[in-house]
């Protein structure tokens, strides 16, 4: 008979919420993981039947041709540079417009506040196109400014950012007033750092889908050294490439920078966040 | 009129200079051409897109008498409630299962919430290697021979899969967050009450994090209708339109098809739908949301 | 004062209208390179927008390099710009003078981009051609009239060439005892597959690269018109007749019939698999004997086949009576764009005549797959080289030399809605083994008529 000290009682009541709960966790990401061990393979063991997890000799070329291939780092660089420009300047003009519909009465505060909500409900790609002939008039084709400019106003980030002011106490704003403060200067003292976490979570929102366009950036793109990784990617896989093995291995490579900020990033926004609270 | 009222006055209408460059940007990149789309829903237009003549609601009677439109708009449906119900379940039942901090775990939390940070063309590459007739990861596992994105019984599910997949990792961080939120001391006197852990979720961890619930639900709904990518990658709509939803089919008319002003039709469709739905939600939050 | 401002805002208003209406009277009488304005100093660049992904890209830049190499006057870039639809729909939503010098666009669209605005047809330059362009007289006639107009005006070269046939694992042929050369409809490629599966020599006997495209290569190999107006070549297209021309509906439902079985007794790998990363493997590892694709998909077949003979034949009619005369062009051409510059454009139709030349266009022909587009080509050292990788490659080429233009793609420009409702078609009684007919047909009818009435009544 084997009996279990309660201390050794107590140890498996931790751990094994915690086996079981990474179990689910890898289970989860499994399809990633499958793709880093079959991008190692040759191609023939992807299309010969059975297929088997590992590898006796893993095959690193794949990675090496998607680098001969294609200027990656060229195209990271430049979905770098769209990122943060279009992430910054939305979150500022967000900021500037829930600042404004929260803290002021205006005539057709109503109706500008609808607009914006209703914005979301009208799908993208009705507008694209006009759009893309507005960054051409704009003389914007072929340049970062046209990557970014559509991605400078945000419905969703004009709402999270206002569900977040309206939950900062008035008379924040009249102490303020009385101080003197005016209201830039309440804005980038007071407002802004108090919403530290709610950007942060917007931020990483807005990273997710502006890393992830395709179509935009084809549009008002003309050459590779504007393209970004999507584009580039897609370059690479598109039609006549047969096979598997360098598809897993360019999908690894496309990933990679994102998982690998994630990874690093996400620990710092969960905190801020929590630590502030997004209210919604 | 005092001094005072007078300059409180100008000081609302500063309020204006701070919506001025988000409402220019919305009106110049969103109102702009979603006017011209409506314009152009009455009118025929050429191969480049432009303003030929004036039909009246001879576009509309024609895109909405088309059977096949329904069908858009049935699978429009189906596959937003199916990605929003199970997007939002894993999502509630990870951001459950991670809210208590303990040592390492950072570890599974990280795993929830990955997928999110991949994009959807790479993602898409690996899905297709796993549904895969021939030598799929999915068929080598089951022993089967399915051709999961062919057949018109799995092609949706396969699609929505993989859609949930990717969404459910921003869905779990706000819900998180806001689970983390809840007061702990709450919790403890709930749990020397006797209150059980399936209580303690349904009688105040939710109620408390309602406001957030109900902006990631807000949130989700917006997403769900917009699935694209993920079809134009798996499937182009197929097999025989299984897994053509709006969102695609508006694709199909104005970019492959050029027929934009049947595009500008089932837009404006769209664009009703999700708002009725949208203020559906509003109202429901009036009734259930809790608010502290 | 208000009012003299008045006046002369009028007065100068009229004589813009004039001076407009003067020079547009004036444009068609300048004609030849007088009018293209003084010619460039330097070297001119010229860009191609391409849907070319890389490996093909690669294969194409050894062509623009080698061009490059040859003369200092143009110097040409190819830029990827997305897939065909991403391609055209940039072309149709950019304007003239920020468009590239020339374009990749598929040979069936030719009737799309002749009536776009952003295209011009390559004819222009070569009636101003007075070195001549020997190689366009040897071009294959059935490829030639593909790229043409109403009026016999050429809009682009092929790049590369490309049509239907139907491949085929030749030594399993041999040991199930089917010759090839037997099977010439629907019904004979039926059978072959069921005797295939029967015999256990396979276990799905047919694969198929799918695209609407085979919809109608089939019915021009039945060489039937299936549109009014001799499939828009005696005029504009103003009728679908699927379901109006009796003899049109039944060989259409015979094809579908032809799908609908191959798939309910489960002899075809299915549908809308990918060709590449489905198809093809079956192929390689003796699952699947038959392959109806286009010829460009040869050296991938080629590839895949390690122990085994391929075979190639012309794509089989419905019916046997069938005229199996028509060769209905595929394949991607270069359409010079319209973007004012004359000087680019005239150095993209410089790049087509050196692209067309024997050792560059036998070159691609042999590195991709397609068919030699000329005689030169066809010739060539490189090319001969290929062929002896695939003898039976000559049936393909015999069938050429024989063909005439009952098999050529309808004039019209709804090519992608066409092509999108032949596939759904296909698919639908593909995936559906009780889905009528007669009702998948009216759908795609119906579709493709609404498109026709729309284009029409647009123009």
């Amino acid at each position: 008979m084997i009996t279990i000290s309660a201390k050794s009682k107590k140890r498996i009541g931790r751990v094994a919420p915690f086996i079981i709960k990474s179990l689910i966790g890898l289970l989860f990401i499994s399809p990633l993981i499958i793709a880093v061990f079959f991008s190692l393979q040759v191609e023939d063991e992807l299309t010969m039947p059975p297929l088997h997890l590992f590898t006796k000799n893993p095959y690193f070329s794949n990675f090496l041709e998607v680098f001969q291939k294609v200027p990656f780092f060229t195209y990271l660089k430049n979905s770098l540079i769209v990122c943060v420009g279009a992430i910054t300047i939305q979150i500022i003009v967000a900021s500037l417009a829930a600042y404004g519909f929260v803290f002021f009465n205006f005539k057709f505060k109503k109706v500008f506040f609808a607009l914006v909500v209703s914005a979301m409900s009208i799908p993208g790609e009705v507008v694209v196109i006009t759009n893309y002939v507005t960054i051409q008039n704009l003389g914007l084709y072929n340049t970062y400014l046209g990557l970014m400019i559509t991605s400078f106003v945000g419905s969703t980030s004009i709402f999270m950012m206002r569900q977040y002011y309206m939950t900062l106490p008035k008379d924040y704003k009249e102490a303020a007033e009385l101080d003197g403060c005016g209201n830039l200067r309440f804005l980038l003292k007071i407002a802004t750092p108090l919403s530290v976490p709610t950007i942060t979570s917007l931020a990483m929102y807005l990273f997710v889908h502006i890393y992830n366009a395709f179509f935009w950036p084809v549009l008002v793109t003309g050459s590779m050294d504007k393209r970004t990784v999507q584009v580039g990617i897609s370059f690479l896989v598109s039609g006549d490439v047969v096979r598997y093995s360098q598809i897993l291995a360019s999908a690894i490579v496309a990933i990679l920078p994102t998982v690998i900020l994630f990874i690093f990033g996400q620990d710092y926004i969960i905190n801020g966040m929590t630590k502030g609270g997004i209210k919604g | 009129m005092s001094g005072l009222a007078l300059r409180r006055m100008k000081g609302q209408n500063v309020g204006y200079l701070f919506i001025l460059p988000a409402i220019a940007l919305l009106l110049l990149f969103t109102y702009y051409p979603f006017i011209r789309a409506i314009v152009l829903s009455f009118a025929l237009t050429n191969k480049r897109g432009n303003f030929s003549k004036w039909v009246g609601f001879a576009n509309w009677v024609r895109v909405l008498k088309k059977a096949e439109f329904w069908k858009v708009v049935g699978i429009t449906l189906k596959m937003a409630a199916i990605n929003l119900t199970f997007t939002f379940s894993i999502a509630m039942i990870f951001g459950l299962m991670a809210t208590k901090k303990v040592k390492f775990s950072k570890f599974y939390q990280t795993l929830y919430a990955l997928p999110m940070a991949i994009a959807t063309s790479p993602a898409a590459a690996i899905f297709l290697f796993i549904y895969s007739k021939h030598n799929g990861v999915l068929n080598n596992l089951l022993g089967t021979e399915v051709a999961w994105l062919l057949n018109q019984k799995t092609a949706l599910w396969s699609v929505c899969a993989m859609t949930i997949w990717q969404h459910v990792g921003s869905c779990f961080i706000f819900l998180l967050v806001c689970f983390r939120n809840v007061p702990d001391e709450l919790l403890e006197s709930a749990y020397l009450d006797g209150a059980g852990p399936l209580r303690r979720i349904k009688d105040i961890i939710i109620p408390l994090a309602s406001p957030q619930i109900f902006f990631v639900l807000f949130m989700s709904i917006n997403s769900s209708f917009k699935t694209f990518n993920q079809i134009k990658l798996l499937t182009g709509g197929g097999p025989a339109n299984a897994t053509k939803n709006l969102i695609y089919y508006i694709y199909e008319n104005a970019i492959i098809h050029g027929r934009f002003e049947t595009a500008c039709v089932q837009a404006l469709f769209l664009f009703v739908m999700i708002f009725i739905l949208t203020r559906i939600q509003f109202l429901c939050e009036k009734r259930f949301v809790h608010y502290q | 004062m208000k009012k003299l401002l008045a006046i002369l805002l009028v007065l100068c208003c009229t004589f813009a209208l004039f001076a407009n209406a003067a020079t547009e009277e004036a444009a068609p009488k300048a004609s030849g390179k007088e009018s293209w304005g003084p010619a460039p100093e330097g070297t001119k660049e010229v860009l191609i927008w391409t849907f070319y992904g890389e490996t093909m890209k690669n294969q194409y830049q050894q062509i623009v390099d080698a061009f490059n190499a040859s003369q200092t006057k143009y110097h040409v870039t190819v830029e990827y710009q997305g897939g065909q639809a991403e391609v055209a729909a940039k072309l149709a939503s950019t304007e003239n003078s920020a468009l590239p010098a020339a374009f990749h666009g598929a040979v069936e669209n030719t009737a799309q981009f002749a009536t776009s605005g952003y295209a011009v047809p390559m004819q222009e330059f070569i009636d101003l051609d007075e070195a001549g362009w020997p190689e366009l007289a040897t071009t294959w006639d059935a490829i030639k009239s593909a790229y043409q107009d109403q009026e016999g005006k050429l809009w682009a070269y092929p790049q590369g060439y490309s049509y239907g046939a139907l491949f085929y694992n030749a030594d399993m042929l041999k040991a199930a005892g089917i010759d090839p050369a037997t099977i010439k409809s629907t019904d004979d490629l039926l059978a072959a597959c069921r005797k295939l599966k029967e015999g256990g020599y396979c276990s799905t006997p047919i694969g198929f690269h799918p695209d609407g495209f085979y919809f109608n290569e089939m019915l021009a190999r039945e060489g039937i018109m299936y549109y009014d107006n001799a499939n828009g070549y005696k005029g504009d297209i103003t009728k679908c007749l699927y379901v109006s021309d009796s003899k049109v509906n039944a060989t259409v439902a015979k094809m579908l019939d032809f799908y609908q079985t191959l798939h309910r007794e489960g002899l075809a790998v299915p549908y809308g698999s990918n060709y590449q990363k489905e198809v093809l493997p079956e192929m390689g590892t003796h699952n699947c004997c038959f392959f109806i694709g286009v010829v460009s998909i040869t050296t991938k077949i080629l590839d895949v086949a390690k122990d085994f003979t391929v075979g190639v034949q012309p794509l089989i009619s419905v019916t046997a009576e069938g005229s199996r005369k028509g060769e209905m062009a595929g394949g991607t051409g270069l359409f010079i764009a319209d973007n004012g510059d004359k000087w680019a454009q005239q150095g993209a139709y410089e790049f087509a005549k050196f692209a067309s030349q024997a050792e560059q266009a036998g070159y691609f022909a042999s590195v991709t797959g397609y068919l030699a587009p000329n005689k030169g080509a066809y010739e060539s050292q490189v090319y001969k080289a290929f062929l002896e990788k695939c003898p039976t490659f000559a049936s393909i080429y015999e069938s050429l030399a024989q063909s005439d233009d009952s098999g050529n793609n309808p004039y019209i420009p709804i090519g992608t809605q066409m092509k999108a409702a032949n596939k759904l078609a296909i698919q639908t009684v593909s995936s559906d083994p009780t889905a009528d007919i007669q009702a998948v047909i009216k759908t795609a009818n119906d579709t493709i008529q609404e498109a026709i009435d729309l284009y029409n009544l647009s123009k």
